[in-house]
């Protein structure tokens, strides 16, 4: 039982040692940064660099980093996660956020410990401005497959055809006035 | 009640009064001197053209961002005004409205000369005008420009056939009238279809024309609807609209009846025609315009208040700038003067009278032209993306063409008074053979009948 105790004793005394030696080992308070493009388009995917160090300079790896924005939710501006990833050995890691309005946005990188204890962040404002649309053509013709051509000649030539047909019975009207004047003639001649 | 049907005098003086204008030194002096005028004006307008032929598009102010201007309003008017002939010749045939026939033909005149000169407004604002030739030789056939072309040309094939047909036995009377010249009778023959007035002829002149009315309504409607569809198949704020082919229906029978009034009134005091156009006449196309009016008032509320309600992101601005910007003023005088203040003179009786319905017209065809600025050009000026509004304001050249067509349209319709009968002989004849309208009280009162009821035929 005794052994039991002395051997608990230890192991929270290594226990408590462990962070100390850690901490000794990144002295001073660790160091963040954070860089990207100053300006981008809305909804477009913005790379966020974040590098971590220690007091001494050295890379921090396989720190767990968080990337937070001010968002508008439900009418209220907070706080909102949008990518997380450790560091790599040279303690940097890449991030990705497409912003979703446009104007000022503050972004966050946050170094916390495992227990959610901040212990570095660094943040940064940048521009997201409205998206400029690429030359569109202006939508001039039906798209749809079943639009075929016939369907605006068929009304068309229909038009022309009746145009004709009008012109024809027109025709009439000089065939009975070229009869009436044989009849005259004829009457002439019998007279 | 005074039968006058067989007053053969009232025939003969018809038909006088319908070759008058065709005779040689008709029009004295002051015919010469208009037609001088509007000649002067027509070569002003000519040479307008040919110098935005030499050096291009760049001498008017239309630009990327406002690429249709005057040119484009005017040809949408004078589209617009050829519905007149469809309308008053066309519909009122078909539905036996007997008062229509004194001014059947200035009507169809109208219509074939509104779509010459509309036509030539989309040459002119090619700026290119070979470019046309694209039409034929690499037709996009799902291209409403394409349609428009189609639709156009087939309306003006069906308006010179509708002209020409019910003219046949007024031709065949100046064949046969030796006060005319050797040429106009020699000419007057070959298209008076050796018209002698049988009851066969007569029978198979009636019955070509009621099929070509028939066909030729839907021919216009479309017309004028593909010219809405332009606009309307776009997606730009302010066009993007699903009413806007009947909108532009309504617009272009309520604007050519106007110009069928003054065109009528003009003519009428000029040869002469208050014995067979009457005030009743008038009336009765006031009381078209005014029903016409009133459509167009509520087509252009609704059109208006769906876009204000819904008020997309795009419309925004173009409401605003409509509403109290900087089109302000040009879109509330528009509507005051295309059917406000007309459709209050038009219903009140008191001014509901010849010179009150000159007013009425004059307003409404100056309204409807600048409704047409309106429809075209703060809709182009509207930016699409984040940048400043354009800037549009026409430049002496495109003024110059506008003022050109104009006096072409008029030019046109004095020199075809000058050779075709203005008022349709047989036709006035025909009905007053017909069941006659009852005279109104107004039109007994002895003040009245000394123009209004001496007519042939009015006081059956």
């Amino acid at each position: 039982m005794k052994a039991k105790l002395a051997a608990a004793a230890l192991g929270l005394l290594l226990g408590m040692a462990l962070p100390a030696t850690v901490a000794a080992a990144t002295s001073g308070r660790p160091r963040i940064t954070v860089s990207a493009e100053t300006t981008n388009v809305n909804g477009a995917p913005l790379v966020v660099h974040v590098a971590l160090t220690d007091g001494a300079g050295n890379p921090i790896e396989s720190a767990l980093i968080r990337l937070e924005a001010g968002v508008t939710f439900m009418g209220k501006q907070r706080q909102a996660i949008m990518d997380e990833a450790r560091t790599g050995s040279d303690g940097k890691a890449d991030m990705s956020f497409a912003p979703t309005s446009s104007g000022v946005t503050t972004l966050t990188a946050l170094y916390s410990s495992d227990l959610g204890e901040v212990r570095a962040q660094a943040t940064m404002e940048f521009n997201v401005v409205r998206p400029v649309p690429g030359y569109q053509a202006a939508p001039v013709g039906i798209s749809a497959p079943w639009a075929k051509g016939y369907m605006v000649l068929i009304p068309f030539l229909a038009v022309l055809g009746a145009y004709l047909f009008v012109l024809v019975l027109a025709l009439r009207i000089r065939r009975a006035g070229i009869r009436m004047s044989i009849n005259d003639a004829g009457q002439e001649l019998a007279g | 009640m005074i039968d006058l049907t067989e007053d053969i005098g009232a025939s003969q003086r018809l038909r006088d009064r319908a070759e008058a204008p065709l005779l040689k030194n008709a029009g004295g002096w002051q015919g010469r001197a208009l037609i001088a005028a509007l000649f002067l004006i027509v070569a002003w307008g000519f040479f307008a053209w040919t110098v935005q032929l030499r050096r291009g598009l760049v001498v008017t102010d239309l630009s990327d961002r406002v690429s249709w201007g005057l040119y484009i309003t005017n040809f949408v008017f004078f589209i617009g005004i050829s519905y007149a002939g469809t309308l008053v010749s066309g519909v009122l045939r078909l539905t036996k409205a007997e008062w229509r026939r004194p001014i059947t033909r200035l009507a169809e005149l109208i219509t074939v000369i509104g779509l010459v000169i509309g036509g030539a407004m989309v040459l002119v604002d090619l700026g290119r005008p070979e470019r046309a030739l694209n039409l034929i030789f690499s037709p996009q056939l799902r291209s409403p420009i394409l349609w428009d072309a189609l639709s156009i040309s087939t309306y003006l094939a069906g308006a010179l056939i509708y002209l020409w047909l019910p003219m046949v036995p007024d031709l065949a009377l100046l064949r046969d009238s030796a006060r005319m010249g050797r040429l106009r009778r020699r000419v007057s023959g070959w298209f008076s279809l050796r018209w002698v007035g049988s009851v066969s002829q007569r029978a198979s002149l009636e019955r070509s024309i009621a099929i070509l009315a028939v066909i030729l309504i839907p021919v216009a409607v479309s017309a004028h609807s593909v010219v809405s569809w332009i606009f309307g198949m776009t997606t730009r704020p302010g066009w993007d609209s699903s009413i806007f082919a009947p909108y532009f229906v309504v617009g272009a029978v309520y604007s050519g009846t106007a110009v069928i009034v003054l065109v009528t009134a003009i003519f009428r005091w000029r040869f002469g025609l208050q014995e067979f156009i009457h005030e009743r006449h008038f009336r009765k196309l006031a009381g078209l315009m005014l029903v016409l009016g009133l459509a167009y008032a509520y087509l252009t509320f609704s059109d208006y208040l769906t876009a204000a309600y819904k008020l997309q992101q795009d419309d925004v601005g173009l409401l605003r700038a409509l509403f109290t910007g900087k089109y302000a003023i040009l879109f509330w005088v528009s509507v005051g003067l295309s059917t406000v203040i007309p459709v209050l003179i038009l219903c009140f009786k008191y001014t509901r009278t010849v010179p009150g319905i000159m007013t009425a017209s004059v307003l409404v065809t100056v309204g409807m032209w600048l409704k047409r600025v309106v429809i075209v050009v703060p809709s182009m000026a509207q930016p699409l993306m984040p940048h400043a509004w354009g800037i549009y304001w026409p430049s002496w050249v495109e003024w110059s063409i506008t003022a050109g067509a104009f006096a072409a349209f008029a030019l046109l319709l004095v020199l075809a008074s000058r050779t075709l009968p203005i008022i349709s002989v047989w036709e006035v004849e025909e009905g007053w053979d017909k069941p006659a309208h009852k005279p109104s009280s107004r039109e007994l009162e002895p003040s009245n009948l000394g123009t209004t009821l001496v007519g042939k035929g009015e006081l059956r």
